[in-house]
């Protein structure tokens, strides 16, 4: 594609992530004419090694870099290809918690999103894309979470993944959409546009009718206007909302969003907790959720690295126990709510999350529980993620940690972006209806995770893929 | 700018003892940093680039040198200068060559080590 191009289609897909496959598998398969268009690269799901730095390169947006700004250092991760985060997430799945939908439900005014409304887009979810546990068990990392809450009696779960295992195939394939619902997609007629970032929506009077991208590719840039019956937007919880703001529809968009403020620490064991070749441990501690999560992260020599205080020669002697030594986290809900907005002249996001002192505490309290489970678990040091911190060698020690938290000495990351774009029924405030639909703008769509009312307390992809089957099964309906 | 960079990544990062039998190691791991502060956000990437610049020439109006040509001890003082500065801007430029180049070099050894 080098010269400007123009397009015509039934309904215009912005974005592969897992709401946008989804909604493109069914709309095409249901013989509707789709586009699909992805800012990012079409790449193998293999076409790097997970967690490496030639994914952060080939898939994550900025390379990884992309920071919240606020009173306390967030940095958060998006992907930038054909698949959006489940080509480069753990494929990590969890039924929405019933809790949460019921609030929703009666909060928001949206019937639909109750759990037994749902309950079919969730088996349909669970049952097309697959869904399983390890066949070789939870690894030795894991295991020390198990064991840790065993012994304080909490309560705590093997989360299942997106992934298939063959029956002589114990790593089996992750199940992420360009493994799935995008090759269902183009089977069934849809044309894919990737490298082609979305600019500004065509407006007709208070309606959309598709949208102008510009696609990057070797021989250079061109411009494509797709135009379209439908555009629904699945970008993620700052594209999608950015998108909106540039073409003039603002309003409450981009002004709720909510994230999972995570801390990690590292904590060393007396023998061998580590094995590379295992992959992302998958066990978390269901004790406090859906408000805190406590849970086991990808501990390689380099992300390792990260949390070794102290000069170069004493980390590098620190990693020589690496084998020992493995990375826990604690996840909250988050109290506040974020902003996404356009920043003129660069074409960028300025995403904005002032991380209350509540979080902070909370996230202190989180330590607090994590440091006891893991001395529990035979821990014999965990070393301290505050700025300055001496390592911590006992639970009384770990108690230290409540209230220490400050927004100066600490830096924390999330993954889970939501809520920019709100659902919500007849009388609450909200950016779409209860099935997508934006308010007072003809032919225009969300159906991502900017949808969703709040933080669902939960890894949110498998949620996100039932929300917009529910949602596309319910368009085709044409009611 | 890379050998701004590469000067950080031998004082933040590099074991003194293997600076010399890592040269490839450091070499790789300047080139992705500059590759990704290339590839944040401009408004990030470009305010980067200009604190490594006056960090670069702060070394010459309080050591005598740009800070690549300072010694050992003189890069040390101004590096602990800089993590205890009262704007949060130079402890956050210190505190993202440290972090970055770490999880970077070590990525590179992680894959020498295999």
């Amino acid at each position: 594609m080098s010269a400007a191009e123009t397009l015509s289609c039934d309904a215009l897909v912005v974005g592969s992530g897992p709401g946008g496959a989804m909604t493109a598998a069914l709309l095409a398969e249901a013989g509707r004419d789709v586009v699909l268009m992805e800012e990012g690269p079409h790449l193998r799901l293999s076409s790097a090694p997970a967690h490496s730095l030639e994914e952060m390169a080939q898939k994550y947006r900025n390379d990884g870099l992309t920071p919240a700004l606020g009173p306390t250092k967030v940095t958060y991760v998006e992907g930038r290809c054909v698949g959006g985060a489940s080509e480069i997430n753990a494929g990590l799945y969890h039924r929405p918690l019933a809790e949460v939908l019921d609030r929703w439900a009666v909060e928001r005014r949206l019937a639909n999103i109750a759990p037994e409304a749902l309950a079919p887009h969730i088996e349909a979810v669970e049952q097309e894309l697959g869904v399983a546990t390890h066949p070789g068990g939870i690894g030795p990392h894991a295991e020390r979470l198990v064991a840790g809450a065993d012994a304080l009696g909490w309560r705590h779960k093997e989360i299942a993944r997106f992934w298939r295992y063959g029956h002589n195939d114990p790593t089996g394939v992750r199940q992420s959409m360009t493994e799935t619902l995008i090759p269902r997609a183009l089977a069934a007629g849809c044309r894919l546009l990737p490298s082609t970032r979305a600019q500004r929506l065509l407006r007709n009077g208070r309606g959309v009718v598709g949208c102008v991208g510009r696609h990057t590719g070797p021989e250079g840039r061109a411009r494509v206007t797709v135009r379209a019956r439908a555009t629904i937007l699945c970008a993620g919880a700052v594209h999608t909302p950015l998108l909106m703001r540039r073409s003039g529809l603002q309003g409450a968009v981009g002004d709720s969003l909510t994230m999972n403020p995570m801390i990690r620490v590292a904590a060393r064991f007396a023998d061998v907790v580590n094995d590379p070749h295992f992959g992302v441990p998958v066990q978390q501690v269901e004790e406090f959720k859906p408000g805190m999560t406590l849970g086991c992260s990808h501990s390689s020599l380099a992300h390792l690295a990260l949390w070794m205080p102290g000069r170069p020669e004493e980390r590098a002697e620190a990693l020589q126990q690496w084998p020992r030594t493995a990375i826990f986290y604690v996840k909250v809900g988050g109290s506040a709510r974020g902003t996404v907005r356009n920043l003129p002249f660069f074409d960028e996001a300025l995403v904005r999350f002032p991380v209350t002192v509540e979080d902070l505490a909370l996230l202190g309290e989180g330590l607090v529980r994590l440091t006891r489970l893991l001395f529990a678990a035979g821990a014999t040091e965990v070393l301290n993620p505050l700025a300055g911190g001496d390592p911590v060698r006992s639970t009384q020690e770990g108690e230290r940690f409540r209230g220490a938290l400050r927004h100066d000495n600490v830096s924390l990351s999330a993954i889970h972006l939501h809520s920019t774009c709100p659902m919500g029924g007849e009388g609450v405030p909200s950016v779409t209806d209860p099935w997508g639909r934006v308010r007072d703008v003809h032919g225009l769509w969300v159906n991502d995770s900017s949808a969703l009312p709040d933080t669902p307390g939960i890894n949110p992809q498998g949620l996100i893929l039932a929300v917009a089957r529910r949602n596309v099964l319910r368009w085709l309906e044409g009611v | 700018m890379a050998p701004i960079v590469r000067a950080l990544v031998v004082a933040l990062v590099v074991p003194a003892d293997q600076v010399e039998p890592l040269a490839t190691t450091i070499d790789q791991t300047t080139t992705e940093l500059v590759r990704k502060v290339a590839a944040m956000p401009r408004y990030m990437g470009l305010g980067i680039v200009v604190l490594t610049w006056v960090f670069e020439w702060w070394g010459l109006l309080h050591g005598g040198r740009r800070f690549r040509h300072l010694g050992a001890a003189r890069q040390e003082r101004q590096l602990r200068l800089w993590r205890r500065a009262p704007l949060g801007l130079m402890r956050d430029l210190v505190e993202f060559y440290e972090k970055m180049g770490t999880f970077v070099f070590w990525s590179y050894r992680e894959r020498e080590l295999q």
